[in-house]
């Protein structure tokens, strides 16, 4: 591996050279430079990325407001993943980020560098950032390798960066393929090589993974997810699958009509969601009535303990997973007010899902374990989760009155 | 027999049929014993051979530029009434050249609108429009929509990814329109420049107005006292016109280039800042040259005869009973014309769609080729053979054999649209129909012809069309009792009847505009 200045000095790209000195970069010597003394730049330092800020970004497209004064902030060296229903704002902001969008207001700075902001515009040229986009997006009529060297300028060592960054993406020699001689999920590793190629500040991908079918997308998540971490790549992942969302990000950031609503590592964002939007949006929610004593919530599923302080009518969420199913016959005790009847069930494999009418309510449970019940039975629901999460009563009914942004429904039944 | 292998022998025959003339000049060439060899090897053969190559070669350069530009203009820049620019850009299409030559000559001419303009500036006499430059001028003008429709058509779908993508790498935007969007819009480039091509080889009436002497001139020139020379010059221009189809195919096969064009995605508009309005400026200058100008001068004439209703002969001449008689017949012709071409080609269309075979293809590329013939080539075989063959000279200049010569014509044209009509209707509705109990004949009245008549009326209307512009084939062929509007026009010209001549081609561009505008724009965006 080079080291800091013989990788920068690598792309003399003249598309690249003039810009930098435009806006002043070759004066305050390279950003790169500048990362060297930080705690956690050993590795970003060595590949040239930086972090990326986002302040205040708004942009409106005529009436409708895409996104709304959006502040986020990435460090060098860290994946977030961007996540949100479509129509969210996710892919503008990416837009902006790359300046093929022209925000309203705000700032967006990666490293030192002021790229978008009041009456700054830099071109999308001349910015250093690798995008990833959803569609494939590969020059058709150049082979791999042209695709790849495509950013690289008339750098005299082109060959060697094409050779050395389609080794990373694992496919070495095929510098003289054809785009279309290759699989969708080769088309996109070429893609991410081209990304690369150019030594960006940081990398953008948008739904990266869209195109592909379930199994190859699996794979590619986990390599590219590997491959930015080895490189200390300062990455956005936008995404509207929660999966890919936990799986690729250092953070989650969850975003719903032009605002970032949660900033956090995966598990908090699931485990603790600030709203029950969140909650039922990242997973899975029931949410039945309770009302909240301090430390302590009373619910038709018994007294259960809370994460943080609860009082008086609340919302309780509860993880399908967290509920287990006891058969009545076999429990000792008859609690009529934890007692339900088994309405459906839905065998998936690796899971079994009920759906139990507890009085007027329908929780949803999983489990992985072989049911024993059947459809109709009288069963006993227990609590067997974290600490409670709650909400106010009357945020779940609004939730209810306006969706949550995904395909399955919400079981928010408690009344 | 069942319905397929009766097309199939029809298509066959089909075939022959279009393979007839280019074959029949063929024979013609060694029945004379003309020294073929020796005709072509003098220079009268390579002056024209060489001036139809330059002219073709010139304009398709040029119409590709024009094109390009003007597409580009209309969809990536901000012009101002950029909508509008680009509805007005594919009208020129609407002239046949013959009747563009006539616009051009008729502004220059004596007491024309040029001089009306240029003579209080103390400009004199206006030179005679003629030549190399003025058939570059007219024919790039009328034949540049080619290029522009097709390029229009790319640029709009073209899926902004590839050039987002390509400014994201650090290139400006100078170097993605090199490296990216110029290599995605080559192949609707190259298609139109070809077609452009084979249209100005093949063009007669705009080079012969014009005087400048090309093959299909000196093929119309020779052909009364220099028969060897004329079935010489028809069998080279003939070849040279199936070589561009040639090319034109093979480059189709390597055509679509893999870049996904089903944007719906907007595409990103440049801002041009000061640039804006004299950019503007050119493309409507271009549209006052392609459009505007025309259209004016055929009007100023038509005026002026209108306006001196008494004067029998000279410039200002009208005669407007001749010209409705002339319009109707045009129109009773084609329609005929039109109806033949679409009821011969519906059997081969649906074999191509339902059972397409080698046999199929094979006719099918005859056909084509029959498309790919210039009028005046078919036009000369189809005399010599009426004049050779005994009995044959009775259908000499009769209206049957008019319609046979705009078959060959214009039968491909028919066939490729009444494949699409074929093509509307889906094989499992067909295969319903079937289940349920219709036999062959059932079906094709309940079902198949029904869906089918949109597109069968379309390809008639593009018959119709073709058959109105059409004018070397109607010149030599036509009975001489029956008065069309080209021919009529081609006449005023030539004896400098320019309000005649005016009024004519108004008509003509009226009704020739408005089955384009039926047919082929409407259909587009510009609807």
């Amino acid at each position: 591996m080079p080291n800091a200045r013989s990788a920068t000095a690598g792309v003399p790209a003249p598309v690249v050279a003039a810009p930098r000195k435009r806006f002043g970069l070759s004066r305050n010597g390279d950003p790169a430079d500048r990362t060297r003394g930080r705690v956690h730049a050993a590795t970003s330092d060595r590949n040239g990325f930086l972090d990326l800020r986002i302040v205040g970004v708004s942009k409106s497209f005529g009436e409708t407001e895409a996104l709304s004064e959006i502040d986020l902030s990435i460090e060098s060296g860290r994946t977030v993943s961007l996540l949100g229903p479509s129509g969210c704002g996710k892919t503008t902001l990416m837009r902006i980020v790359a300046g093929l969008e022209v925000a309203d207001t705000g700032m967006v700075y990666v490293g030192d560098r002021l790229l978008a902001g009041p009456g700054t515009h830099v071109a999308p040229e001349s910015r250093r950032i690798g995008l990833l986009g959803q569609e494939r997006s590969l020059f058709p009529h150049l082979s791999v390798g042209a695709n790849v060297a495509y950013g690289l300028g008339r750098a005299a060592d082109r060959a060697a960066r094409v050779a050395e960054v389609l080794e990373m993406v694992d496919l070495a020699g095929y510098e003289r393929r054809m785009p279309d001689s290759l699989s969708g999920g080769q088309q996109q590793r070429v893609a991410i090589a081209r990304a690369l190629a150019p030594r960006p500040r940081m990398l953008l991908l948008d739904e990266p993974f869209q195109a592909l079918d379930a199994h190859l997308r699996l794979e590619l998540q986990t390599e590219v997810r590997a491959l930015l971490g080895s490189l200390g790549a300062t990455a956005v992942i936008v995404t509207h699958d929660q999966d890919e969302a936990f799986v690729m990000g250092d953070d989650v950031a969850v975003m719903r009509d032009g605002r970032i609503r949660q900033r956090g590592k995966p598990s908090e964002v699931y485990g603790h969601p600030e709203s029950p939007w969140i909650a039922s949006f990242v997973g899975d929610a029931n949410f039945i009535p309770g009302i909240g004593r301090g430390s302590v919530v009373s619910t038709p599923l018994g007294d259960l303990g809370t994460c943080c302080h609860a009082a008086g009518k609340v919302a309780v969420l509860v993880r399908p997973s967290s509920l287990r199913m006891v058969e009545v016959e076999t429990s000792g005790e008859r609690d009529t007010s934890t007692q339900g009847r088994v309405e459906s069930m839905r065998f998936i494999g690796h899971a079994t899902e009920c759906r139990v009418r507890l009085g007027d309510a329908v929780l949803l449970t999983r489990s992985d374990r072989m049911p024993t019940v059947r459809v109709g039975d009288e069963v006993t629901l227990c609590y067997d989760g974290p600490p409670a999460v709650t909400y106010p009563a009357a945020a779940v009914a609004d939730l209810r009155r306006r969706g949550n942004g995904r395909r399955t429904e919400p079981s928010t039944l408690a009344r | 027999m069942d319905a397929g292998r009766l097309c199939r022998i029809w298509g066959l025959v089909l075939g022959l049929f279009f393979a007839a003339p280019l074959g029949y000049l063929a024979y013609e060439n060694v029945r004379l014993r003309s020294d073929v060899a020796g005709i072509l090897a003098v220079a009268r053969t390579w002056g024209p051979l060489r001036n139809s190559l330059l002219l073709a070669g010139a304009v398709s350069a040029a119409a590709m530029v024009a094109g390009t530009a003007m597409a580009w203009a209309t969809v990536r820049l901000n012009l101002p009434g950029r909508r509008f620019w680009a509805a007005l850009a594919p009208l020129p299409l609407v002239f046949p050249t013959f009747v563009g030559a006539t616009a051009f000559i008729a502004l220059l001419a004596r007491g024309g609108l040029a001089e009306q303009i240029l003579s209080p500036l103390g400009v004199g006499a206006l030179p005679r429009l003629q030549g190399f430059w003025a058939a570059w001028l007219v024919l790039t003008l009328f034949t540049y929509p080619y290029v522009y429709l097709p390029v229009r058509a790319r640029l709009r779908h073209l899926d902004p990814v590839y050039e987002e993508a390509a400014r994201v790498l650090g290139r400006r935007r100078r170097s993605v329109f090199a490296t990216v969007t110029l290599p995605a819009t080559l192949p609707a480039i190259s298609a139109g420049g070809l077609l452009v091509c084979l249209y100005v080889l093949s063009d007669f009436g705009a080079v012969e107005l014009l005087r400048y002497e090309t093959l299909t001139r000196s093929i119309y020139a020779n052909r009364l006292f220099d028969r060897p020379t004329s079935v010489a010059h028809g069998l080279l221009l003939g070849v040279v016109a199936l070589g561009v189809v040639g090319v034109e195919r093979m480059l189709a096969r390597r055509r679509s280039g893999g870049f996904s064009a089903t944007s719906d995605r907007p595409p990103p508009l440049t801002d041009l800042g000061r640039w804006r309005w004299p950019v503007c400026a050119a493309v409507v200058a271009f549209l006052l040259l392609a459009l505007a100008a025309p259209l004016a001068t055929l009007g100023y004439w038509a005026g002026r005869g209108i306006a001196n209703p008494h004067r029998r002969v000279g410039a200002f001449a009208l005669d407007g009973a001749g010209i409705a008689a002339s319009a109707a017949s045009t129109v009773v012709v084609s329609s005929v014309a039109a109806v033949v071409a679409v009821l011969v080609m519906l059997p081969l269309a649906w074999l191509l769609v339902r059972r397409p075979s080698r046999s199929a293809s094979a006719s099918n590329l005859l056909v084509t080729a029959g498309f790919a013939l210039p009028g005046i080539v078919v036009a000369l075989a189809l005399v010599f053979w009426t004049l050779q063959v005994p009995f044959a000279a009775a259908v000499y200049q009769t209206l049957p054999l008019l319609i046979v010569g705009y078959l060959l014509l214009f039968g491909a044209q028919a066939a490729n649209a009444a494949r699409a009509a074929v093509g509307a209707v889906p094989r499992r509705l067909s295969e319903g129909a079937q289940t349920l109990g219709a036999r062959r004949w059932r079906r094709l009245r309940t079902v198949e012809l029904p869906l089918m008549t949109p597109g069968l009326l379309a390809a008639g209307g593009l018959v119709l069309l073709s058959v109105m512009k059409e004018l070397p084939l109607t010149l030599l062929m036509r009975p001489t009792n029956l008065p069309m509007l080209s021919t009529d026009i081609w006449n005023s010209t030539e004896s400098l009847f320019l309000a005649q001549a005016g009024l004519e081609s108004l008509v003509l561009v009226a009704a020739s505009g408005l089955l384009t505008w039926l047919l082929v724009l409407r259909r587009s965006e510009f609807a």
